[in-house]
This record gives C-alpha cells, structure tokens and sequence, in this order.
C-alpha cells in the first residue's frame, strides 16, 4: 500500500468513524442502505409526558351568544344575549402507562373519550336587545340562571363533543407522526 | 496535501451531522401540514334594524400554521440549541354554516318563519361582519402563536434539546 493510498483509507475511515459517534449508536447495513427514520422517542414514559404536555392544543372552543327573555305582568318585556363559552376535547392528561403499546415504528394508544372541560356563562357578559321598564339586579340574574342550560342544550344538539373528539385524534396522530411513528392506532 | 483532505473530510462529516438533523426536524414538521392549532365555533344572534326577528347563525374557525412552507432557512442546529423561524399563524379556514340559520325569537313567540331571499342575504351579510368582528376579539392568531410555541418546545425539549427559540416573522416569542 502506497503512503498516499494509506492517507486516503485513513480520511475515510475518519469520517465514517465521526459520523458512527455522532449519532451514538452503530447502524444496521440495511440502516446504511436506506437511512430509516426511527421514532425520536421511545421511551414509553417519556412519551407520555410529551403527549400530556400537549393537551392544551386539543380542545374546541365554543363562544356562543343565547337569547334569554322575560315579560313581567305590567308588560316590561328584556331581551338580552348572554355570552358563554364551553372548552371541550379530549383531555390528555388522563393518559397513562396502560393506555400506550409501543413496538418499533408502531404504536397504540387507548384515549379517553372527548370531555367538556370548562363550561362558562359569565353574567357581566351580555348585549341587552330590548328593554322595556326598569330591571334590577336581582331580576337579571333570575333571567341569566337559564342561560347555562339553555347553553348546554345547543352544544349537545350540535354534537360539539363529537366534534372535539375528530379533531383531537387527528393531532394526536399528526404529532405522533413528528416523533417518527409510521403505524399509528387510536383506539 | 493528503493531511489536508482527510481534514476536509472530517470537517464535512461534522457539518453533515447538523444539516442531517435540520432535514430530518422539518420533514418532521413538514408531516404537520396546515396545522389548525386553534378551534373556534362561534355562535351569534344577529339582530338587523328594523326587523323584530333575532337569528342565529354558527360558523366554525380554524387557525395555525402552514408547516409545508418551512424549509432549511427556518431550523438552524448548535448542539443542544434550537433556532426556529416560522410562518406566521394564519386563519386557515372560516365557514359559516347557513343551515344553522335558526330563528331565536320573534314577537314574544318562537316558531320559524320562512325568510325570503332578499331577507336571508342581508342576514347573511350582517353575519359575516358580525362574525368577524367576534374573531377579531378573540384575537386567535395570537392564541394560535401562543399555542404553537408551547407544543414546539414542549417537542424539542422532549427530544433532548435544551435550548429552543421560536420566532414568528421575526418576532421572538419564546427564548
């Protein structure tokens, strides 16, 4: 071997050996060949916190504005639209050690139903349509009492769970995705 | 002369290692596509001058990031840091359901009344301003960057990275 074939078997082993270290760990020749991506997270309970962290990006929020009225016996008549707001979605940090199954690039995760979070009628928060008369306090509250049911009605008969529930098992698999997992099941 | 090539080599394997990862985080990210990191359904009671009905009509909003547009210039590696510079949130759809058009209330009764067309397109008109005005006040694109920063450092960090910037249009809001 020739001093300047020696100096070129040993750049090449230099770099190979560089890359080796780098990625601290010694490829498969099919890994060499192909250059797969492997999840970046395997670990089962690493996993799980990052899923957890997450669970702010899942919810659906519904404002919704609701008609409450009241006529009393001289005819004062109140129309006013009540503001409230509902937080509903699949609730992450339920999650736990049982609900995940983790094998090479597949995985599988068992998650909780979609869950109204935090319901939210706020009684400083209206537009008055239509007033007729005087109004006390007192009297607007007893109209307002009924707005949270009146609330909880319309997300039940627009099936804002179900809704909830689409979206948060579609960015569970997005972000699954990022993390390198080809087989994703959501049960 | 053969020193220096083995060098050149060496050097080149450590910089590949840094543009490999780079690639790799924005194929990741790339996977997200038009991501809706926020979810809005607002309901409004759209009440037109003159007129005693009070409707209602529902519209479903979508804001987030469209990851497809980031590319080499958006990830810069050093280490255990973490440099990303991207799009803007944006609105990335706005649909206002006409069939959730329900009459609320009219002369102290409840029932539903046809409307004629004329009548169904100046409430559709005062909807949508009405609409927007409420996604303006919710100010989604803000909770949008809010949302995102947290989930994106929430991702590297759990991947090992120690120290993350988000930028969006240049402006730094995490560090």
């Amino acid at each position: 071997m020739t001093k300047k074939t020696k100096w070129i078997l040993y750049g090449i082993i230099a770099f190979i050996v560089i890359i080796l270290l780098r990625q601290k760990e010694v490829p498969t020749s099919s890994q060499v060949l192909w250059t797969p991506v492997s999840p970046l997270v395997k670990d089962k309970l690493k996993l799980i916190d990052a899923i957890r962290a997450n669970y702010r990006l899942l919810p659906i929020t519904a404002y919704h504005e609701i008609i409450l009225d009241s006529v009393k016996p001289a005819g004062e008549t109140l129309i006013i639209a009540s503001k409230a707001t509902c937080q509903a979605g699949i609730d992450l940090r339920l999650i736990n050690d049982a609900d995940i199954y983790i094998e090479d690039d597949s995985i599988a995760i068992q998650l909780p139903p979609s869950e109204i979070i935090d319901i939210h009628v706020d009684p400083s928060a209206f537009r008055t349509i239509a007033q007729k008369g005087a109004w006390t306090n007192e009297e607007m509250i007893v109209i307002q009492s009924k707005a949270k049911q009146i609330f909880e009605k319309n997300i039940q008969r627009k099936n804002l769970l179900g809704h909830a529930e689409i979206r948060g098992r579609s960015i569970v698999e997005s972000v699954l995705r990022t993390y390198g997992y080809k087989r994703i099941m959501l049960f | 002369m053969y020193r220096i090539i083995s060098f050149l080599l060496i050097s080149l394997a450590i910089g590949c290692k840094g543009a490999k990862q780079e690639a790799k985080h924005i194929t990741a990210l790339q996977e997200l596509k038009n991501f809706p990191i926020v979810e809005v359904s607002i309901r409004e009671i759209i009440h037109l001058p003159k007129e005693s009905n009070l409707l209602s009509l529902e519209a479903s909003v979508k804001a987030g990031i469209d990851f497809t547009e980031i590319d080499t210039t958006s990830i810069h590696i050093d280490d255990d840091k973490i440099r990303l510079t991207l799009p803007k949130p944006k609105m990335i759809s706005f649909e206002v359901d006409p069939q959730s058009l329900e009459l609320e209330y009219h002369s102290g009764t409840r029932s539903r009344l046809p409307l004629t067309p004329d009548q169904r397109k100046n409430i559709m008109a005062a909807a949508e301003k009405q609409l927007n005005d409420k996604i303006d006040s919710l100010q989604l694109i803000r909770v949008a960057e809010e949302k995102t920063t947290a989930f994106l450092a929430s991702y590297f960090q759990s991947i090992g990275y120690t120290k993350i910037s988000i930028r969006f249009n240049h402006i730094n809001t995490h560090d």
